[in-house]
């Protein structure tokens, strides 16, 4: 017989991992699994902010309901509970919670043809609800709605606008050619329009300084 | 044995996050009939228990007239088929017997005519007593019972005819057509049986479900399938539910501190069940662990096997570092959204009936949000309807309820069911 390291259950030889507490009893330290990994000595910052606020007595943003962490819609009110737990409802979703969907720094376009000035110069988008976009940084921004469940965190989020305005997930995009910006409809259920006209399905058009741009039904003006 | 059966499980993220909390993981299982000793066409036991009330006429009767017509077809020389209609009265319009004279069985189902009331437990019981008489352990035995009305003053009696239906292994798909049928009695005969209800929304339905439900019969090479979850200290069960074919919740008796036992049934050859399982497990340091061992047991009866095991352990890996704690398993996250679609509109009819009109109605609307996001427009549609239903009349509808209801249980159905 096996004894296990963590909690002294009597296992079978061949066991793999123990039939009490499901500890590995293979390989070289049958001792307690953490200590034989190798980032357990810089863990113990690492993590420390966001437990500190979400976890013991996480709750629904939506209702209040008490949620477990890893839970993925509330069991009261169905409201969707996104990555490992809610933050409270005041703080409005600035930063997404998981650090893992940060998009690449988008280091592939700015190789190709474009000789392009990569400080591109600052825009934003405001919407008619007086929320600003700011963006800089990146030579393409995504337009769309927040889905946590599939972890979409688009640049010019419209969550906000709930679901009445039929922005879709992945709903557009803008970017820069040169000094030019373009916007690109990205098969988006809805529609995108610049200055009442419609773009086709996946059809890109420059937008200028001052143009109104339209998802669905938001609407919000660009501005360089 | 070799490989019949293939059984997998999968998280719904391949490594966590150690916290210093318990936290919840989804465990998605897939029970499949794979190997080439399972490939066979099982006889079957077929008993159609046929409403003909005056309700039925025109389209109804003529569409079921095809359906049984079609269904026939499906079957060979080794399969038995009876056929029982029932309105006050009962008739046995084809006894017992293989189907061998396909002529003289379709001059038969031109015999179908609408009449009469509905007193349904008269039908079970003719049916069940036809059934009896072809019952065999390598025969897959089912009855397909269809009203489009309500029972008059015998619901008893068919709850109980169902219990003894599933006492003789006849499972009873109960499909209810159109609208005006009484659904937690046919929900009733359908579990007590061990079968599945069903909504017929329309009669060209009928033909899909007939079909579909005899190629389900042909196909289930694997049967009296049986999972157990045997889960380790520190882990405790939340809920279980059926996800495919359809959703349904595994009943919470089930449940025990250290293991699930979950009664599959029949499986399909090629397509299996699969079932989701919640588990809250206690804080651990990092490393890997397991925190179940499924089990599943099986009868393979073309294979003269029985009480055949499969097993597999659950693995999860946790870790400190935040940064290597990976995306969602897509897939499984569709079936946890979809679950959680069913559970919302689920206690939404149930807090309806209970009164607590305020609470239905935001987990209609919160059902609707999850719909739309699944692209179900059509049915997030509905639950918007019910839910304005609920907030001005003080009820749903029973023809909303009754999409909603069946609707949300088939959000995992593959297209290739459809219509095949």
């Amino acid at each position: 017989m096996v004894t296990c390291p963590v909690c002294g259950a009597q296992n079978d030889p061949s066991a793999g991992f123990c039939d009490q507490c499901g500890t590995s009893l293979q390989g070289p330290g049958a001792a307690p699994a953490p200590a034989a990994v190798s980032y357990a000595p810089p863990a113990a910052p690492v993590y420390t902010p966001p437990p500190a606020t979400n976890f013991g007595g996480a709750v629904c943003p939506q209702c209040g309901a008490q949620v477990i962490p890893g839970e993925m819609f509330c069991e009261n009110c169905g409201a969707a509970l996104g990555s490992a737990a809610p933050a409270p409802a005041a703080a409005s979703y600035a930063p997404p919670p998981a650090p893992a969907y940060t998009p690449p720094p988008v280091a592939a376009p700015a190789a190709p043809v474009y000789n392009p000035p990569p400080p591109a110069a600052t825009a934003s988008l405001t919407g008619i609800d007086g929320q600003t976009f700011q963006l800089s940084g990146k030579t393409t921004y995504l337009l769309g709605r927040r889905d946590d469940v599939s972890g979409n965190y688009p640049d010019v989020d419209t969550s906000d606008a709930g679901l009445q305005a039929g922005v879709s997930r992945r709903h557009a995009e803008l970017y820069q050619q040169g000094v030019q910006w373009f916007i690109r409809d990205l098969n988006s259920v809805n529609g995108t329009w610049v200055n009442q006209q419609h773009l086709p399905t996946n059809g890109a058009q420059p937008v200028n300084p001052g143009d109104t741009i339209r998802l669905g039904k938001w609407t919000a003006t660009f501005r360089v | 044995m070799s490989g019949e059966v293939t059984l997998t499980t999968r998280l719904n993220r391949t490594v966590f996050q150690a916290l210093p909390t318990p936290q919840k993981l989804y465990v998605l299982i897939d029970v499949v009939p794979t190997g080439e000793g399972v490939a066979v066409q099982m006889p079957v036991n077929l008993g159609l228990v046929l409403d003909r009330s005056g309700s039925m006429a025109g389209d109804k009767i003529r569409k079921l007239r095809e359906a049984v017509k079609l269904v026939l077809g499906q079957l060979s020389p080794q399969d038995l088929v009876s056929v029982v209609l029932f309105d006050d009265n009962v008739d046995t319009l084809v006894a017992c017997q293989p189907v061998t004279n396909l002529a003289q069985l379709h001059a038969q189902i031109d015999r179908i005519t609408d009449r009469g009331g509905t007193t349904m437990s008269k039908g079970m019981r003719r049916g069940l007593d036809e059934m009896r008489r072809g019952l065999a352990q390598d025969r897959v035995s089912r009855m397909l019972l269809l009203t489009d009305g309500e029972t008059y003053g015998d619901e008893n009696d068919c709850r109980q005819l169902a219990t003894e239906c599933g006492q003789y292994g006849v499972a009873i798909s109960a499909l209810g057509l159109g609208e005006d049928w009484n659904m937690p009695l046919l929900e009733a005969i359908a579990g007590q049986s061990g079968g599945v209800a069903d909504h017929l929304a329309t009669p060209d339905s009928i033909l899909t479900e007939f079909k579909r439900t005899v190629a389900t019969m042909q196909g289930s090479s694997v049967r009296n399938a049986q999972l157990t979850l045997r889960l380790v200290a520190g882990v405790t069960p939340a809920a279980a539910w059926r996800v495919l074919p359809t959703i349904s919740q595994l009943s919470q008796r089930t449940l025990s501190d250290r293991d699930i036992q979950l009664v599959l049934g029949d499986l399909e050859h090629g397509k299996g069940q699969s079932v989701l399982v919640e588990l809250v497990i206690q804080p651990k340091a990092a490393g890997s662990y397991r925190v179940a061992q499924a089990d599943v047991m099986v009868d393979i009866p073309a294979a003269n096997l029985s009480g055949q095991h499969v097993r597999q352990d659950i693995l999860v890996t946790l870790t400190e570092d935040p940064s290597q704690v990976t995306a969602f398993v897509a897939d499984v996250m569709n079936l946890v959204e979809k679950v959680s679609v069913f559970k919302l509109q689920t206690r939404a009819l149930s807090e309806a009936q209970a009164g607590n009109v305020a609470l239905a109605t935001q987990q209609l609307r919160a059902a609707a949000t999850r719909l739309l996001n699944l692209g179900e427009a059509d049915l997030a549609q509905a639950a918007q309807q019910e839910a304005n239903n609920l907030e001005q009349q003080g009820q749903m509808s029973a023809a909303g309820t009754k999409k909603l209801q069946y609707g949300t249980r088939k959000l995992t159905q593959r297209l290739d069911d459809l219509d095949a």
